[in-house]
């Protein structure tokens, strides 16, 4: 991808990262993680991590200037993830519909570069296409190629 | 102690044993619960790979 990416650090399985996010905000802590919902089928989960709370957490826009970077960080966990197995679908739907819209931005974005890697899905009124950059869906499901 | 690899150059990705299990904490679940609920409502695409056994 084009952007960036922050260095990620990985637990001892391959269905956990974490990096730091670093902008005007401060250093703020990103989890993403894989987890399994079906035999090949897995939801991938993301959001910042609360101290108070002792849980990750998204209801928050974090607007550390550093969008791209991070999402570009998030889709090379993909990658990662995907490295380990192939056959995998990844679900992802945000918290929030705008979340959701976020993802798409960022897939659309990078469209060229994702497509080399991945099959990208999204999930319209009452089916699943091919992801189009600009339409709007409720869900993304990606496969590697 | 971490250890660094590199991921086909792709990403720079460190171990590090003491990050926490995600997927054990509520926000895990709630979310896992909500993809699936999604998934059994709206069904998958009809070219998504077969499930495999033993995966």
């Amino acid at each position: 991808m084009k952007y960036p990416k922050y260095p990620v650090f990985a637990s001892e399985n391959p269905f956990i990262y974490e990096f730091f996010s670093e902008g005007p905000r401060g250093k703020i802590r990103k989890a993403v993680f894989y987890t399994k919902i079906g035999s090949n089928l897995y939801n991938l989960g993301f959001g910042d991590w609360n101290e108070e709370l002792q849980d990750v957490d998204d209801s928050n826009r974090t607007n550390n200037g550093d969008r791209d970077q991070v999402l570009a960080t998030v889709a090379a966990t993909a990658i990662t993830f995907t490295n380990h197995f192939p056959d995998a679908e990844i679900f992802v739907q945000g918290s929030t519909p705008a979340r959701t819209r976020l993802y798409q931005m960022g897939i659309g974005y990078n469209l060229l570069e994702i497509n080399e890697h991945f099959h990208v899905r999204g999930f319209t009124d009452d089916d699943w296409e091919a992801f189009q950059h600009g339409r709007n869906y409720s869900a993304l499901l990606i496969n590697r190629k | 102690m971490s250890t660094r690899i590199h991921n086909k150059g792709i990403l720079s990705i460190t171990i590090d044993p003491n990050i926490p299990d995600f997927n054990k904490s509520a926000f895990a679940l709630k979310k896992a619960e909500r993809a699936r609920a999604f998934i059994a409502k709206h069904g998958l695409p009809k070219d998504a790979k077969p499930s495999k056994k033993g995966k």
